[in-house]
């Protein structure tokens, strides 16, 4: 048998027993290198950790790196092609299909990029999404984010409730933007790996800080937890998709103490683009529920029945956002266009989303009501008719998330997202993670209608309206 | 004894990096795209005109996924337009692979990058360059020799056990970690390393200077546990390429001293190398298969006992031998095991092996990775199938080797027998008082010696003790 030759599989080098690969190296504990064994396992708890998570959600990520020789990709893709072949030649047991296989490969090396908003989908998870780009929602009828921080070097993340929808199981239960999902149906949703602190010990074990005891109790607590528990995945799902299924729900509220638990049976909600009516005084309201593909056309056809004058109250409260391009064309429909939004892309190209110029086009002032709700697109439309000057933002802080993903199919039905840039506001503002401050705030408890006469009164004073929002503007852009 | 402790330590972290995993995996790749999603609906770009066919520019209907080109166009596009900093393409194309392995779900089937590739082949070959020390860290933080390793540099320049290493080219070692002093006191073979130890019973430190060289790591632990009786006893840790050779010296050894009989422990063994498996069994018995293989095809062949493996009278004189075994003693240790008890030359004792009877095969990569496949399945001589297998609820049907004589060995023994080796570190056979396997093992040699065969007891019951 001849070892150490390169070359495929005519030039197969040993031939192994080893029970896999750390089992191999603990044989060799006693001979003195239980370090190696260690480091390895080490390694493989780092990462399943999330060390060094969320490239895309919280921080701006400056340069990409350079790319050598060895990068531009043409030796991996020999590589993975060598190990196809082999494997498909070779394995002992029949394969998965192609298709399996595939998905595999895709899911892991997304899975890499520790950006739970870069992932495989599955064709029915990509269905989903399709469902509720049309404004069709499954379970609890809530969108859900999932939002990162760092703790003492590792990530932690949280299931958080954007905005329970008109209509929606979620709204029936009284679960409010903000809520932060610690329990699905009495189980722990795991934001972070149960085994980082197991993996702590083991450091402590290693440097005789601890005993093997020791250890032996943190990886049973984590290994409780993760019995105890659900991924976020898992919860997610739960959450977001199914219908007739009854669930607990314990959710962590800003303001409130003790736990607060509600039960949700999942339903499909279907989500009307928006209530459009005239307020008391002759005021034009629309209320845009989300952000989907009938929205547009919708949004232009309540626009043309409502007067003009004195101006318009574009409700965005609990609007979670949604798809850019009606975004775009209702932002077009309430400025004179231009640069509506900045998208930020890769190594922080920054990339203008314009709509046709039209000076002539008369505008309407705009209070915009926002809250902990208003989310995402949402949040950029309102970002962008502040900067324009059109709009007046009114009500509580915004819930501050402006990542782009996008979404690319595959011929099997399968798809994957990728987080590929970040929105500004068309002056240059980032709201991720802060939110936007309202130029006038309300509190969240004010009554429906006293929030809707304040902003009937702030139309009919539109000489403020301007003055308000230039002002907030440039205080916003000075802040940054 | 402290293999038991240091096994213990490597079982939980098996056990924690696959939980792990499965956690990285579903943490990570978790949510959906929240909201309605941010989802802009854009073509994929095709980046593959030339090189291959991308998945997005075939017909119409066509819904198959071709993982070269799909690996390659998805890596790219994340190469393009993630909005973080993307992973190397090297980087993600090592995960891909181990994404694309996993859905295989079989353990055994795995990628090496070509740092892990190294370093598994080193542990393979059984030597690296150093001075020949086993080093411990007490919980005072005293870097002690354990032993030195025999025929070493540092057993030649008389470094004993129990010395403490004070310095390191005359710098002061204290507060570095284990693992720093070894990185201190490796290096080049053919260079120098300066230690200073203390030495119990010595006033002055001792200065030795040693040159580094290739050691042999020992893979085998013997010494007579009954010096009346003839009964001597080796212990193989695993099947490197050094074990064959290491084990006939051990035999050739206590033969020397008046072995009889001989305790073979296979336990906490996890495996190796086939040929050695077929090498080491060769020095048991004397013709026949030991083996049998079969590839995904159906077809069986046998590995056979090697003639010339029979220089010592182990095979000549069928001197009686027990073998140890327990749940964690796999693969080349259960082709061994196997192969004993069907020709009937070993007595088995202890519990049941693990049950992996499969054969990997390790092709390196020309990027100086390597991929690891399971290719073969392996039958006992008497073609029994050893693999595990278990039923849906992971419960374990069928699988491994069931001893002669199942004793059991308890987490008091355990710590028995560690209490009895720290206090009396010296002696090697100060634990084995308190290795009920051990001990049965012996028994079970003494009356063979004596002439009378005990029986063994009947299919599942426990030995009593």
């Amino acid at each position: 048998m001849t070892r150490r030759r390169m070359g495929t599989f005519a030039s197969i080098t040993a031939v192994g027993l080893a029970t896999g690969f750390a089992w191999a190296a603990g044989s060799r504990l006693n001979a003195g290198l239980p370090e190696r064994l260690l480091d390895r396992s080490t390694t493989r708890i780092a990462q399943a950790s999330g060390d060094g998570a969320n490239p895309g959600r919280l921080r701006r990520v400056a340069q990409r790196p350079q790319v050598s020789d060895d990068d531009v990709g043409l030796t991996p893709l020999d590589t993975f092609l060598q190990v196809y072949q082999l494997v498909k030649q070779n394995y002992v047991d029949r394969l998965p299909d192609d298709r399996k296989m595939t998905h595999g490969a895709i899911r892991a090396m997304l899975a890499d990029l520790n950006d739970p908003n870069s992932r495989f989908l599955e064709p029915a998870e990509r269905e989903a999404l399709d469902n509720e780009a049309r404004g069709r929602y499954a379970g609890i009828g809530a969108p859900v984010s999932i939002l990162a921080r760092k703790r003492d070097g590792h990530t932690e993340h949280k299931i958080v409730i954007v905005a329970p929808l008109p209509g929606s199981p979620a709204e029936k239960a009284g679960l409010r933007p903000g809520d932060v999902v610690t329990h699905v149906d009495g189980k722990w949703v795991l934001g972070s790996d149960p085994f980082v602190a197991a993996n702590r010990v083991l450091q402590r074990v290693k440097a005789r800080d601890a005993d093997e005891e020791d250890l032996q109790k943190a990886v049973e607590a984590a290994q409780q937890r993760v019995r105890g528990g659900m991924t976020l995945v898992q919860a997610q799902k739960k959450l977001t998709t199914g219908q007739d299924a009854k669930h607990t729900l314990t959710v962590q509220r800003a303001g409130v103490k003790d736990p607060v638990k509600v039960e949700v049976t999942t339903a499909v909600t279907e989500v009307a683009p928006l209530v459009a009516r005239t307020l008391p005084g002759g005021v034009g309201y629309i209320k845009l529920n989300v952000l989907t593909e009938k929205s547009a056309a919708a949004f232009k056809q309540a626009l043309a029945d409502l007067p003009r004058q004195p101006g318009l109250v574009l409700d965005l409260r609990g609007n979670p956002g949604g798809l850019l391009q009606p975004a775009v064309e209702i932002g077009a429909q309430l400025t004179r266009g231009g640069n509506l939004f900045v998208e930020m892309g890769p190594q922080n190209k920054r990339r203008a989303v314009t709509t046709p110029v039209a000076q002539n086009r008369a505008t309407r002032p705009i209070v915009v009501l926002v809250d902990r709700g208003t989310a995402a697109l949402a949040e950029a439309l309102a970002a962008s008719l502040r900067d324009k000057g059109v709009g007046t933002l009114l009500g509580g802080r915004t819930f501050g998330d402006a990542m782009v993903q996008t979404l690319y199919a595959l011929p099997d039905g399968s798809a994957y997202t990728l987080t590929t840039g970040k929105l500004l506001s068309p002056g240059g503002t980032s709201w991720h993670g802060a939110g936007l401050t309202p130029q006038l705030a309300v509190a969240g408890s004010t009554p429906e209608d006293q929030v809707l006469t304040r902003a009937v009164s702030v139309l009919k004073n539109r000489a403020n309206v301007a003055a308000a929002a230039r002002g907030r503007a440039s205080a916003d852009a000075a802040r940054r | 004894m402290r293999r038991f402790l240091t096994v213990l330590i490597a079982l939980t972290i098996i056990g924690a990096g696959f939980v792990g995993g499965f956690a990285q995996e579903d943490l990570a790749a978790g949510p959906r795209t929240p909201y309605a999603a941010l989802v802009s609906l854009r073509m994929i770009p095709a980046k593959l005109a030339l090189l291959l066919r991308p998945a997005s520019a075939r017909a119409q209907g066509d819904k198959s996924l071709e993982p070269v080109a799909t690996y390659f166009e998805v890596m790219n596009t994340i190469r393009g337009d993630y909005y973080g900093a993307p992973p190397s393409s090297t980087k993600l194309t090592y995960t891909a692979i181990r994404g694309m392995l996993k859905t295989l779900n079989d353990p055994y089937t795995s990628f090496w990058t070509p740092k892990e590739y190294k370093d598994q082949m080193a542990e393979t070959a059984g030597n690296f360059v150093g001075i020949g020390a086993k080093l411990d860290i007490t919980r005072d933080k005293k870097v002690v020799i354990v032993e030195p390793i025999e025929n070493s540099p540092a057993i030649k320049k008389g470094v004993l056990p129990g010395d403490i290493i004070v310095k390191v080219d005359n710098k002061p070692i204290l507060g570095l970690t284990l693992e720093q002093v070894v990185q201190r006191i490796r290096g080049e073979e053919g260079t120098p390393v300066r230690l200073t130890l203390m030495r119990k019973g010595h006033d002055k430190f001792i200065e030795l200077s040693i040159v580094r060289a290739v050691v042999l790591s020992p893979i085998i632990e013997y010494r007579m546990v009954d010096e009346q009786a003839g009964i001597g006893y080796i212990a193989l840790q695993g099947f490197n390429e050094q074990a064959d050779q290491q084990f006939a010296q051990a035999l050739k050894k206590l033969e020397a001293r008046g072995m009889r009989a001989l305790v073979f422990d296979l336990r906490n063994n996890p495996g190796g190398l086939l040929n050695v498996a077929q090498d080491i069994a060769s020095r048991f018995i004397h013709e026949g298969p030991l083996v049998w293989v079969q590839e995904r095809n159906g077809n069986k062949t046998s590995l056979d006992v090697e003639p010339d493996k029979h220089q010592s009278r182990l095979e000549k004189d069928q001197y009686p031998v027990v073998v140890l075994v327990n749940g964690y003693s796999a693969s080349a240790s259960e082709i061994v095991a196997g192969a004993l008890k069907d020709y009937n030359i070993g007595t088995l004792v202890g519990t049941t092996t693990f049950g992996k009877g499969l054969v990997q095969t390790i092709i390196p990569l020309p990027d100086s990775s390597a991929v690891k496949i399971t290719t073969q399945h392996y039958f006992t001589p008497k073609m029994n199938d050893i693999n595990k297998k278990v039923d849906e609820t992971g419960k374990t049907i069928s699988g491994g080797i069931k001893p002669d004589f199942v004793v059991e060995l308890t987490d008091k023994d355990v710590e028995a027998m560690r209490n009895a080796s720290r206090d009396n570190p010296s002696d090697l056979n100060a634990s084995a008082a308190f290795d009920p396997q051990l001990k049965k093992g012996v028994e079970v040699l003494k009356e063979k010696l004596a002439g009378g065969a005990q029986a063994p007891p009947a299919e599942g019951r426990v030995t009593q003790r």
